[in-house]
């Protein structure tokens, strides 16, 4: 896939994030399609320019979160670096490989915002918790299943 | 003088007579002779329709392809008229509950969503350009929505109740009861703090309480449609359906102390 074409998807997929995705929440969570964005550059691109997606993901997400500052900016660019790191050793060519590594990667995505707001606001129920790290993780690996037909037609 | 004779005058009444009779029998004729002559009469109609069709297909074809653009325009021109009229109702509603009421109120939309699943914030086209500033109370013509959390120039960051980083101090309207709301991330509310013998029925409506300057006293917050005892066994809970829709939020009311 091309560095432009993952640009657009990741410019696209930020705007809807913030905007439209809210009216699709099951159970209170909406999947996180800048996160996808991020995978999908990972998978795609050399790691400079995933790098660089990461980071400007990563950007736009703490302007529209509350978590601390550079937080997702940090997080996003290290599991770019990190699934880069994975690929030079194990082939992840099957689609249900990269849907399983993109659930394991939103899973632990969700459990350190989780400890950090739980940490910072320091009024999260373990029920909210889990609720939301499992069922938002599995959320954004089945959006992730849905976009994959997609690229590949 | 032209005087006829009776012969002639004979077979002028005979005449007459017979275009009376041709009248009379074609006005009764009328009725099946139509009715025998419409098949053929159709079918010449559908020939000449058919090849008129073949003849003017271009024409009809351009025809048709402007008509369908022309429908097009219309029924996006219909949707954009609803959508403007819903807005309209909207505003209506907003501009009537903030005539109504003594509060002094901002209006202002929401313009974005918080990116993740962690928090329920909005961010709003107004700010401290506009005399907001951070801990003020938002509400909606419906109910209390949340409070100003983060002020810019001209935007700023709403946390609303179903965040459960937010506390609201309320009471249960009909028994005056006190507790606190605070969100579940999901649909419902929760009120936590209840009394073991807290006076609680389903169906109860939740109130600001007041207690403190940011949200003031009265502010519908939703409904009761469960309670049941904390995990402790001390104290009580209630959970709430919102009256607002914190999911379609398009236009909310600050409230300036």
């Amino acid at each position: 896939m091309r560095t432009s074409r993952v640009i657009i998807l990741t410019v696209l997929f930020c705007f809807l994030q913030v905007t439209i995705l809210d009216n699709f929440k099951i159970f209170g969570v909406k999947p996180d399609l800048i996160l996808i964005a991020v995978f999908i550059a990972a998978l795609y691109l050399d790691l400079k320019p995933a790098l660089g997606v990461a980071l400007s993901a990563g950007i736009f997400k703490d302007a529209f979160t509350s978590s601390a500052l550079g937080f997702n900016a940090f997080l996003f660019p290290l599991w770019v670096f990190l699934i880069t790191r994975l690929l030079r050793r194990v082939s992840v060519e099957d689609n249900i490989a990269r849907i399983l590594l993109l659930f394991f990667v939103a899973i632990l995505n969700n459990i350190i915002s989780g400890l950090v707001l739980a940490y910072s606001a320091g009024s999260l129920s373990f029920g909210i918790f889990l609720r939301i790290t499992f069922l938002a993780s599995v959320y954004t690996a089945l959006i992730f299943a849905l976009i994959l037909r997609i690229i590949k037609k | 003088m032209f005087k006829p004779t009776k012969q002639q005058l004979k077979s002028y009444a005979v005449f007459i007579s017979l275009l009376i009779l041709l009248f009379f029998i074609s006005l009764a004729l009328r009725g099946p002779l139509v009715g025998v002559l419409k098949q053929p009469f159709n079918l010449v109609k559908f020939i000449q329709r058919e090849t008129m069709g073949i003849i003017f297909y271009h024409r009809n074809l351009v025809r048709n392809e402007a008509l369908e653009r022309e429908a097009g325009l219309l029924k996006d021109k219909i949707n954009s008229l609803n959508e403007l009229q819903l807005e309209n109702q909207r505003l209506k509603e907003n501009l009537a509950f903030k005539q109504r009421s003594s509060l002094k109120l901002i209006p202002a939309r929401v313009i974005a969503r918080s990116a993740d699943s962690w928090t329920s914030q909005v961010i709003i086209d107004k700010g401290s350009y506009h005399g907001i500033r951070q801990g003020m109370g938002v509400i909606t013509y419906s109910g209390l929505a949340g409070r100003v959390m983060a002020v810019m120039d001209s935007t700023s960051r709403i946390m609303l109740l179903n965040d459960p980083s937010l506390g609201v101090s309320s009471l249960i309207q009909r028994s005056r009861q006190e507790g606190l709301v605070s969100g579940t991330l999901g649909n419902n509310l929760i009120m936590k703090y209840l009394p073991e013998e807290a006076d609680i029925k389903i169906g109860d409506l939740v109130v600001s309480s007041g207690l403190n300057s940011t949200y003031p006293k009265g502010i519908l917050i939703g409904k009761i449609v469960e309670s049941g005892k904390d995990f402790s066994g001390l104290s009580r809970y209630a959970v709430i359906t919102p009256v607002v829709n914190f999911s379609n939020l398009e236009e909310v009311l600050v409230v300036v102390p």
